[in-house]
């Protein structure tokens, strides 16, 4: 006997997302899920957008990692709150933990969350965890066709960002073929060049300035 | 690694579908290209998962469709399963759009063992 079906797999998932979503816009909080691999210098870049919107913006921050509380304990100095997340054995961030994150984050003193995924390529993708914006980091030691093998982070992020460009004249990066490839799996997606141990370094300014006008803009679309 | 998450999605799905004493025999999910998804890799899974339940040794079958591409010298529109694919012309081609649905299409259902007698004692 065949039962038609037809519906979508996560929907628990994204159901939970979605409540997660509604309750971050109630207290007018931008989330940033941002994504990318191991190593790729998602914390450090972090810590030094944190460390520059100290007296700016008040910032939480939630860290996937399958073990240890490593990132909270480096984030933890500059951000209002930071809450580790170990998966155990998950490669991947979803909804409910999220949620259970968002009830150790005072939300009503936040005006942004940034969701440092677990450091992984693939399967964080897919999972939508009621955030604004998906943000991708690739850095320059991953090497030049680390977005062409991975397309679903490329297509599913809002701004792609390259990190490491400090260390460019020491590697083998084909930027054009990067950029192209970039922009054929995701066209028109912004793509920020930066170096975030240089807190003078001219993408990094774009990235805090990139942040800051999608904060704003969430605080006055309530 | 993802398709464990996967596989316990559709087991919950499934359950909560089936009627009480069903076996699944067999699913249909269908996918999009940007999902990420290996038919085998996520079979694999499905067969861990679905152990010590009414889905038990239930074959999932995974339709993933093709990237949706568009030739940027000619503007063709086409589909492949590689999105690196360049058009007949010899042109380049960009995505037009990422889809990555995940559907459950379909559940082939063995029916309740007493529905199986009452249908032997009819033709009694």
């Amino acid at each position: 006997m065949k039962v038609p079906v037809v519906d979508n797999v996560l929907k628990l998932n994204d159901e939970i997302a979605q409540s997660n979503r509604a309750m971050l816009r109630a207290s007018h909080v931008f989330c940033i899920d941002l994504l990318g691999g191991p190593g790729c210098g998602k914390t450090t870049l972090l810590e030094a957008t944190l460390a520059k919107f100290a007296n700016e913006l008040r910032v939480g921050v939630c860290v996937g990692d399958l073990a240890t509380t490593r990132d909270a304990d480096r984030l933890d100095r500059h951000a209002v709150q930071a809450v580790q997340i170990n998966t155990g054995r998950s490669c991947h961030l979803d909804a409910n933990q999220v949620k259970q994150a968002l009830t150790h984050l005072p939300l009503a003193d936040l005006d942004l969350l940034i969701i440092e995924n677990v450091g992984n390529l693939i399967c964080p993708v897919g999972f939508d965890l009621g955030q604004d914006v998906k943000v991708g980091m690739f850095s320059l030691t991953e090497g030049d066709d680390k977005a062409a093998k991975h397309p679903s982070i490329v297509t599913a992020c809002d701004l792609m960002l390259l990190n490491k460009m400090d260390l460019a004249p020491h590697l083998t990066f084909d930027r054009e073929q990067f950029r192209d490839e970039v922009g054929r799996l995701h066209p028109g997606l912004r793509l920020i060049e930066l170096s975030s141990t240089d807190p003078n370094d001219a993408g990094f300014v774009h990235w805090l300035n990139w942040v800051r006008t999608a904060v704003q803009s969430q605080a006055t679309l309530v | 690694m993802h398709e464990i998450s996967i596989a316990r999605a559709v087991l919950r799905m499934v359950e909560d579908i089936i009627p009480t004493g069903g076996h699944v025999k067999a699913l249909r999910l269908r996918a999009g290209a940007a999902r990420a998804l290996e038919p085998e890799a996520l079979e694999f899974a499905w067969q861990v998962t679905c152990l010590d339940s009414a889905a038990a040794g239930s074959k999932l079958n995974l339709t993933v469709d093709p990237w949706a591409l568009r030739c940027r010298k000619c503007g063709r529109q086409f589909q492949s399963d590689d999105w690196q694919t360049s058009c007949i012309c010899g042109g380049a081609a960009e995505l037009r759009a990422a889809d990555d649905e995940l559907i459950l299409e379909e559940i082939d259902l063995v029916s309740p063992p007493g529905q199986h007698r009452s249908v032997v004692q009819g033709r009694e």
